[in-house]
């Protein structure tokens, strides 16, 4: 089963990774317990499957190992001023090509300083990529306070934390930054009771 | 079965000697087995096609009970089906018979009194099959013990079942007394002892109404279940058992005195028929307010009584059913009409035919299955009774009127008085 | 029969009568024989004397409990480990579900499916998810088969499970005590005490009940080991069955399967009786409400929305 609920989250973090330029791989990270750190009996941690510090762009392959060839953001936009007003990879001539951008009217600047490797909030400070939820929660205010109440996103290990540790879901394993909306699935089957959806009588399902 | 009886105590046993002998009611009951085994050669084939189709039931049962009741049709939907259907349907029955011993008793109705006994031995059947019914319902027979008051878990007053446990087997002991002790007394050629009888009779008609109302409280006190969560339910148990029970004892009657040589004038049956005029037109109007509620007020409360008499989504297993119910039972009140219909047979038995099937549809498939459908979460699953449940159904019935002509066989001739102590 | 018969007639009669209950009695031996034979492999005497879960004492538990593995060993050729889990002190369990964010993917039902070592052939889950239209809290148009990609845009989606409720129905109608709620709320079935009557799924508002209709069948590969007797150990045929909020994990500070299993985070667990659980924290912040709550039955399971 756990298999199965894994897959599922792998699923989802497909929809997070799918845009290779900017996600790298999911890195966990521990954090204290914020809420409750005070009660002296909860020895378990909080583990939040962070995103990685920073990403990283292809911009081709290796022609010797065919390994992808990888570049950092201000590699190029050091001496690339990125444009305000771009929101779309097809405004674009090179690179970040094929990038779903599906985010309310936010431009790539909402978000990145580019040539600092580095998110920007919203009063243009400079966030490191592991603290993202913090830029979330600019806009997603209450999904971010129902999340720090553990009333939004997966999560696993124990409820009693005296017990063990929890891990936690991050805003970037379910909800793909630049289109965040979550995608449809093919559900898992559907039970396959006696006599469900046949006409009574007419079918022995044993 | 008689083993319960616990008569053996009764002073009338001690006190009777005769030929110079105590004849206790020990010996009286193997007498009784004895007269039970012996008869005409009618008697023996129509023993034998109840024997064999109660021994393919048992056979069925067997096979339930080891490979699971996934044979039945039943389903987490309908968890309840024919089985439960029939058990409702039978103590309706059993209760019914309580139609003969008020007039008997309270109302002294000497033509009645000497019939009454038929009556009395009808519930008792009919009680037994109730037993069967439940029986074969359960999952786990092996389990019966965990019922048990003291032995296993009885969980008294809270569930209902335990009610109708107690309440059930209470009506079959009673009747099992009073039959047995008047028939006792009969066959010794004494007169009954009204202390060791008439307190009994009177509890069981107090406790005839008891064991239907139980039953309907038992349905009526689930809240998710709309459709039996009524204060008209019981009522209406009641209304309905009052033709039932007459209408299949009028049918015994016919029969006894057509094919048994049983003699007796046509006030019984003139009492029962009248009883039924009433009680069935008391059962339709009942059934007509329900449906009023449902269908008037509208909303999903009413999916239940939507799916039972047009059909819900497409859904029509039901539909069938309940109409013929509506049909016999309408024909049936306006047969009753007809004046004098006491001294017309043939349209009083089958008055009383169409009047047992349509009720038989109506308290048990049409009462129990439609509660189920649609299911508390609205899932629309039907339910038509598999053909183990069929072979099982039928095996009780045919054990219900083994142990009727077995009663009457011993009963009709000790109360007519052709078989006594004398006599051997 | 009336008076004396002639001796002749006498004799044969009896010679027909001890014949007819020779035929009879055989005839009765071949209709019981699937019952004689029952009796010798579905149970053994030990558990069919086994006394009801809550007066075995703790040695007679381990008894009981060690011969269920070897049962499950011999039946199924799987090597599990059946434990009693108490429950805990001050805990009250209750679960809240997010309809907001709940895309219908059905991962709960299967991950309850797999730990719960549920029959595989009839799917069974003690979760339904319902498919209802936006607009409507009828269930009526709700469907549990569908089997397309989800969320549906005009859809929403909610999954059924039992609702522990605190004046639970189905505790009241047991005639046997077989089923009972448990300190921390968890309404729990002793399967070896349990007749099968159908009582309580007559009783139950939620549908949360399941019989055991023929014995589950499960490939050995494929059975969750860790098992106990309240809840997720193979249920024999025959006996009642229902979601036990996994108290074999629940009750050693693990979350349900069902919530590790929902990729959407909609399902919120814990103790009641912590102010600073996050169950808490919803019954208190969000805007809940309990299915059926006109029926009285006081679920410990919460629906919420976001929006």
């Amino acid at each position: 089963m756990r298999a199965v609920g894994i897959g599922a989250i792998a699923v989802l973090m497909a929809f997070a990774l799918r845009s290779a330029a900017l996600s790298g791989p999911e890195q966990e990270q521990a954090s204290p317990v914020t809420a409750s750190d005070d009660l002296p009996a909860k020895v378990g941690r909080v583990i939040i499957r962070r995103p990685k510090s920073r990403p990283a762009i292809t911009i081709g392959t290796d022609p010797k190992t065919g390994e992808p060839v990888t570049a950092n953001c201000s590699t190029c936009h050091s001496n690339r001023v990125s444009d305000r007003t771009t929101n779309s990879a097809d405004q674009l001539d090179e690179f970040h090509q094929g990038m779903a951008m599906a985010h309310g009217g936010s431009t790539c600047v909402t978000c990145h300083d580019a040539a600092a490797d580095s998110l920007r909030l919203a009063d243009g400070r400079l966030l490191p990529y592991e603290d993202s939820m913090q830029l979330c929660g600019q806009c997603h205010g209450p999904q971010l306070r129902d999340w720090r109440h553990g009333a939004h996103g997966g999560m696993a290990g124990y409820w009693d934390l005296t017990k063990g540790d929890r891990i936690r879901n991050h805003c970037t394993v379910c909800h793909d930054p630049h289109a965040p909306a979550i995608e449809q699935v093919m559900p898992a089957p559907p039970p396959n009771d006696r006599f469900l959806n046949s006409s009574a009588g007419n079918q022995d399902h044993d | 079965m008689t083993q319960t009886l616990p008569t053996d105590q009764d002073p009338g046993a001690a006190a009777s000697h005769h030929h110079g002998q105590r004849f206790g009611y020990g010996r009286f009951l193997l007498r009784m087995m004895r007269m039970a085994t012996d008869g005409s050669p009618l008697f023996y084939a129509w023993m034998i096609a109840l024997t064999a189709i109660w021994l393919v039931g048992v056979h069925t049962w067997g096979l339930q009970v080891r490979d699971g009741m996934a044979m039945t049709h039943m389903s987490d939907h309908v968890s309840w089906g024919l089985y439960i259907a029939n058990f409702t349907f039978m103590v309706g029955v059993a209760a019914g018979a309580v139609m003969m011993v008020i007039p008997a008793y309270l109302y002294h109705d000497r033509e009645m009194h000497d019939l009454v006994i038929i009556g009395e031995i009808v519930a008792i059947a009919a009680i037994f099959m109730c037993l069967g019914f439940v029986t074969v319902d359960l999952g786990r027979p092996d389990r019966f013990w965990h019922m048990m008051p003291f032995f296993g878990k009885f969980n008294w007053p809270g569930s209902m079942l335990t009610w109708d446990v107690l309440v059930l087997n209470g009506y079959l002991l009673i009747n099992l007394h009073v039959v047995g002790y008047l028939l006792y007394k009969r066959f010794l050629g004494e007169k009954p002892s009204q202390k060791w009888y008439v307190p009994f009779v009177y509890l069981s008609i107090i406790w005839a109404v008891s064991i239907h109302t139980v039953t309907a409280f038992l349905y009526c006190g689930l809240g998710g279940r709309p459709f039996w969560n009524t204060a008209l339910l019981a009522p209406r148990f009641l209304a309905s058992a009052f033709v039932s029970g007459p209408a299949f004892i009028i049918v015994l009657l016919l029969i006894a005195r057509r094919f048994a040589g049983v003699t007796f004038g046509n006030g019984p049956i003139k009492t029962l028929s009248s009883i039924m005029r009433v009680t069935i037109l008391i059962s339709l109007v009942m059934v007509a307010s329900e449906v009023f509620t449902h269908f008037y007020a509208g909303g999903s409360h009413s999916a239940s009584s939507r799916y039972l008499f047009f059909g819900l989504h497409g859904k029509t297993a039901l539909v069938p059913w309940t109409w013929t119910s509506i049909g016999t039972t309408i024909v049936a009140a306006i047969l009753l009409f007809r004046p004098k219909v006491h001294e017309h047979a043939p349209t009083l038995v089958i008055a009383c035919v169409l009047a047992f099937i349509g009720l038989w549809i109506e308290k048990g498939m049409g009462l129990i299955v439609p509660a189920f459908i649609p299911s508390t979460l609205h899932e629309v699953v039907e339910y038509v009774p598999s053909e183990a449940e069929w072979r099982i159904t039928a095996s009780i019935w045919a054990f219900g009127l083994m142990i009727l002509t077995l009663g009457l066989k011993v009963a009709l001739p000790i109360f007519s008085g052709r078989e006594t102590i004398q006599s051997r | 029969m009336t008076d004396q018969e002639s001796s002749g007639g006498l004799d044969r009669r009896t010679a027909m009568k001890a014949a007819g209950a020779t035929l009879g009695m055989a005839a009765f031996a071949k209709a019981v024989a699937p019952i004689v034979e029952w009796t010798t492999t579905g149970g053994s005497v030990d558990e069919f004397l086994q006394k009801h879960y809550r007066e075995l004492t703790p040695d007679q538990l381990e008894v009981v409990l060690r011969r269920i593995e070897a049962e499950t060993l011999e039946d199924y050729g799987a090597k599990v480990t059946v434990e009693d889990v108490p429950p805990l002190e001050n805990t009250k369990f209750g679960y809240a579900l997010n309809l907001s964010v709940c895309i219908g993917c059905r991962q709960c039902a299967e991950a309850c499916h797999e730990e719960n070592n549920h029959d595989r052939a009839s799917h069974n889950s003690y979760i339904r998810v319902l498919e209802m239209d936006k607009g409507s809290m009828d269930m009526e148009t709700g469907r549990v088969d569908y089997d397309h990609a989800v969320p549906q845009s005009d859809k929403f989606y909610m999954p059924i499970q039992c609702q522990q409720c605190d004046n639970a129905p189905c505790v009241t109608v047991c005639p046997i005590e077989a089923t009972w709620k448990e300190p921390d709320g968890i309404v729990t079935v002793d399967y070896n005490w349990c007749i099968g009557c159908r009582y309580c799924e007559a009783a139950c508002p939620y549908h949360a009940r399941r019989f055991n209709w023929s014995k589950p069948e499960i490939p050995a590969a494929e059975i969750n080991p860790d098992q106990s007797y309240l809840s997720n150990r193979i249920r024999p045929q025959g006996v009642m069955e229902k979601c036990t909020f996994c108290l074999h994990r629940t009750r050693k500070g693990k979350m349900p399967a069902c919530l590790e299993a929902c990729p959407t985070g909609a399902r919120v667990f814990g103790n009641l009786l912590d102010p600073d659980s996050e169950i808490r924290w919803v019954l208190e912040n969000k805007r809940v409400f309990v299915l059926k709550e006109e029926l009285g039955t006081r679920p410990q399971f919460y629906y919420f929305f976001d929006e």
